[in-house]
């Protein structure tokens, strides 16, 4: 019997059946895994788009770039 | 400003180790200033061969009767431009950026970025010079030829998505943020899609390897997909659907949830929204393709399955615009003075218009209408030019003063800059909304005695012309606006500095196996076996290693795209019932072949559909509804997606090949109103007749029965006999002498047009003495 006949023989709607039950599960599933993370931790990973420019210096010479960004976000002189 | 200093010891891929432990480290913005010239480039480019064929729309005689300017070759140029070579160069300035600064190191190879720029520059340009010539396998937005196709696998996977996940998993920044999700999706998806839709059988490359020569070069790059009919149908616009899903979306929302936060200065409104986003978005939208195929030959099961997930789409989509939007919290009193959060907040707006619109369009009943009209365009335009097109000036204007190491030159050409762009946008979708429902709505108009009210197609056109020009206004207006924003880019790079600073960066290396919270860890020894599980669950440990691995995070992607891809597909190419065979059905002659090539190769497809839907007011227009099996033999199908001008599905045999001839050496002589173009070049150049045999030789390769016309050259005697026989038919019918017409591709185009929706109306014997002749 070939893949082709086996295939014919199932009802179509299995396929997709299969799957959107697959989707419901991972979904829910991602669901509650988000909406039961700790405040820190989601402003920690928010957060690090603002923290990426950052210059984490050597202990020698502790500076950090948020003066830079404050004078870098400047624009226009026309 | 920062420390600074120049990076003496870099050792090749920006890093050196410091004696406190510390890594150092300067990212690589010179790929990132390559990236986003090109964009600037290949942006205006795009929209300048928008405005030529709006213009050809309205005027069709500004395609001046030259080959390389008509609108069928033109139009896909136009697209690839926009999609790859515009928001492609885009979205790969906004990754190389983004990603250095998320991972906390330079991009792994400084060599594969550069193999990556350069290559992806050169399909560019291969795609800018095979276009016009009419070198395309007509898959709209999957028009270039096999081996720039194999150019893209390796310029896409290998150059960037290696360099990409090696950077990942040599990040100093533990979390991979969300952003760097949206970037992991679209470049596996991409990938897959790219591969599965363009398998192809290249015709010179058969006949090379069977004879030992090429007829000609043209014959080289020609290729035939390994699908026909419908089942090329499912995949190509699982492809095209998902080209917007995932190079015109995903990517994008990866820019909005780096650069809005950036750009507001606070955090996204909601990362916990991000992430349900995110993994909705990746496995819904990959489903969603055959909503592009309503009431065609598709199974409905297949047509369905595509309507129900988008509107599923509907929730993601909106989930992510908000989410966008009220990143802007407590910061919208700089919307009225920021121009780059003014371009963020419109492409985010038209991005919710769009994902709006999109599902509406999908449901069937709507579809019915909107199919095939203007209305489709417009969609695609709001999407484009609102959201790409302005997340990506958004984006511009944010990073490049910052990377020339300078501030913007001018604030008021920024903010004119988004002025034309918004009035052109504005213009260009209202205008179309109009013309696309227009359409629709005469297509299907019947008078008080049952009849079509407007049986002439023709009347269908003229009457949109008004709003073809007020096209061309909005579009000068966005071109406008595009060239202002150019030429304040490049006042800016000229007050960068004489030499560029390059910043030393400091992290400490990522450390070496998972962080456990010990909060966690209690309450896991404080369990039974079966509830260590299930709390390891519910603390989101799986999910928490997930995002920390980016080759595991991968794979997962993979396994969302994949689910919908596999359940659409599998059940279309194995169970036979979906493309029930017709006996009368059978392949193309050598020479209807030969001008059914002709006709791919100058994109008829792009104003012709070839699908006749089941609907009273098709049928009465144009015959018999199209079924699935009479397409078992097109590779590639040409069904298309607009009609510019009508279907022509059952053209064979409704005019005679004289009227053909005068068409296409002037539409307006048959027709004063026509915006067809002129083809004079097809009335001049010559068949070569030395290709017919290679490309059925091919077909038959892919499983066309062939029989004797694959032996001794029979398939070129057949071809020069039909193209005797046509034009000799043609001279009978008032047209020129045969002697001057039996080897011009017009007559090939002749041969296939008149062969169109015939199969059908045939008899069993009639159709097997043609198979025996």
């Amino acid at each position: 019997m070939s893949m082709s006949e086996i295939v014919s023989f199932l009802d179509l709607s299995v396929f997709p059946s299969v799957a959107l039950v697959f989707f419901l599960f991972a979904f829910f599933a991602v669901l509650v895994w988000a909406l039961t993370r700790s405040k820190q931790e989601i402003e920690d990973a928010a957060n690090i788009v603002l923290n990426d420019d950052e210059v984490v210096a050597p202990r020698h010479s502790i500076q950090n770039n948020t003066a830079a960004r404050s004078e870098g976000e400047g624009v226009s002189h026309v | 400003m920062a420390e600074t200093a120049q990076a003496t010891a870099d050792n090749g891929a920006g890093n050196h180790q410091d004696t406190n432990g510390l890594e150092a480290f300067v990212y690589d913005d010179k790929i990132v200033r390559q990236f986003a010239w090109a964009t600037v480039i290949w942006g205006i480019v795009a929209f300048l061969v928008g405005v030529i064929i709006a213009i050809q729309l309205a005027y069709p005689e500004a395609g001046f009767g030259i080959s390389f300017l008509s609108f069928g070759r033109l139009r896909p140029l136009h697209t690839n431009a926009a999609i790859f070579a515009f928001a492609g160069n885009g979205i790969f300035a906004a990754i190389y950026y983004s990603t250095q600064r998320l991972c906390k190191c330079r991009m792994y190879s400084d060599l594969l970025s550069k193999l990556h720029f350069w290559g992806w520059q050169l399909i560019i340009v291969s795609a800018a010079l095979t276009l016009p010539l009419g070198i395309t396998q007509s898959k709209e937005y999957a028009e270039l030829e096999w081996p720039i196709d194999i150019a893209i696998a390796v310029v896409w996977l290998v150059f960037f998505g290696g360099n990409f996940l090696m950077t990942l998993i040599h990040r100093r920044e533990r979390h991979i943020y969300v952003a760097l999700w949206f970037y992991i999706a679209t470049i596996v998806t991409v990938t897959m899609l790219h591969v599965f839709n363009n398998l192809w059988l290249p015709a010179g490359l058969v006949y090379l390897f069977q004879h030992g020569e090429m007829p000609s070069a043209e014959l080289a790059l020609k290729s035939y997909p390994i699908y026909a009919g419908v089942q090329d149908a499912l995949m190509q616009w699982w492809y095209g659907h998902n080209a917007v899903a995932f190079f015109l979306t995903t990517p994008f929302l990866g820019l909005m949830y780096y650069y809005l936060p950036k750009a507001a200065e606070r955090p996204v409104f909601s990362y916990k929204l991000s992430i349900i986003h995110f993994w909705s978005l990746v496995f819904i939208y990959i489903w969603a393709g055959p909503h592009h195929l309503h009431y065609t030959a598709l199974p409905e099961w297949a047509s369905t399955l595509g309507m129900v997930f988008s509107v599923m789409l509907w929730m993601p989509s909106w989930g992510g615009m908000i989410n966008g939007l009220l990143t802007l919290r407590g910061a919208w009193d700089r919307v009225a003075s920021d121009p780059i959060l003014k371009f963020f907040v419109v492409g985010v707006t038209f991005y919710g218009m769009s994902t709006f619109e999109g599902p509406l369009l999908s449901v069937k009943a709507v579809n019915s209408l909107s199919h095939y009209t203007d209305w489709t365009i417009a969609h695609v335009h709001s999407g484009t030019l609102g959201w790409n097109g302005f997340m990506t000036f958004g984006m511009l204007y944010w990073m490049m003063p910052r990377l020339f190491q300078t501030k913007l030159w001018s604030k008021k050409l920024c903010a004119m800059h988004f002025w034309f762009g918004t009035i052109g946008m504005v213009l260009y979708i209202l205008a179309i909304y109009s013309a696309g429902i227009t359409q629709g709505l005469m297509w299907r108009a019947f008078d008080e005695s049952g009849r079509l009210t407007y049986p002439a197609f023709i009347e269908t056109v003229t009457v949109l012309l008004p709003m073809y020009w007020i096209r061309v206004v909005g579009g000068l207006l966005y071109l406008t606006g595009a060239l202002i924003g150019a030429y304040n880019l490049f006042r800016t790079w000229k007050t960068r500095p004489e030499k560029y600073e390059e910043v030393v960066h400091y992290a400490p290396a990522l450390s070496k196996g998972p962080i456990v919270d010990p909060k966690g860890k209690e309450r896991l020894h404080a369990n039974t076996a079966l509830g260590v599980a299930g709390d390891k669950v519910l603390q989101g440990n799986w999910h928490r290693a997930l995002e920390r691995k980016p080759v595991k995070f991968t794979f997962w992607v993979i396994v969302a795209v994949a689910i919908g891809s596999l359940v659409e597909a599998i059940p279309m190419f194995l169970v036979s019932s979906n493309v029930p065979t017709i006996s009368t059905v059978e392949p193309y002659t050598p020479l209807e072949l030969a001008g059914r090539d002709i006709y791919v190769s100058e994109g008829c497809y792009n104003c012709h559909s070839q699908m006749i839907r089941p609907f009273l007011w098709e049928t009465m227009r144009y015959g018999e509804y199209s079924k699935p099996g009479e397409f078992v033999y097109d590779r590639p199908f040409q069904w298309g997606s607009r009609r510019i001008g009508p279907d022509l599905a059952r053209e064979g045999g409704l005019r005679d090949h004289n009227w053909h001839y005068r068409h296409f050496k002037n539409p307006k002589d048959v027709n004063d109103k026509s915006i067809m173009p002129r083809y004079p070049w097809l009335l001049e150049n010559t068949i070569n007749f030395d290709e017919i045999q290679p490309r059925v030789d091919s077909m038959a390769l892919l499983g066309a029965p062939y029989g004797e016309l694959l032996l001794d050259n029979n398939a070129v005697k057949h071809a020069q006999e039909q193209a005797f026989d046509i034009a000799y038919e043609l001279q009978e019918l008032g047209g020129p002498s045969y002697e001057e017409t039996m080897d011009k591709k017009v007559i090939a185009l002749i041969a296939y047009l008149q062969r169109l929706g015939t199969d059908i109306k045939k008899s069993e014997p009639e159709a097997a003495a043609a198979g025996g002749e």
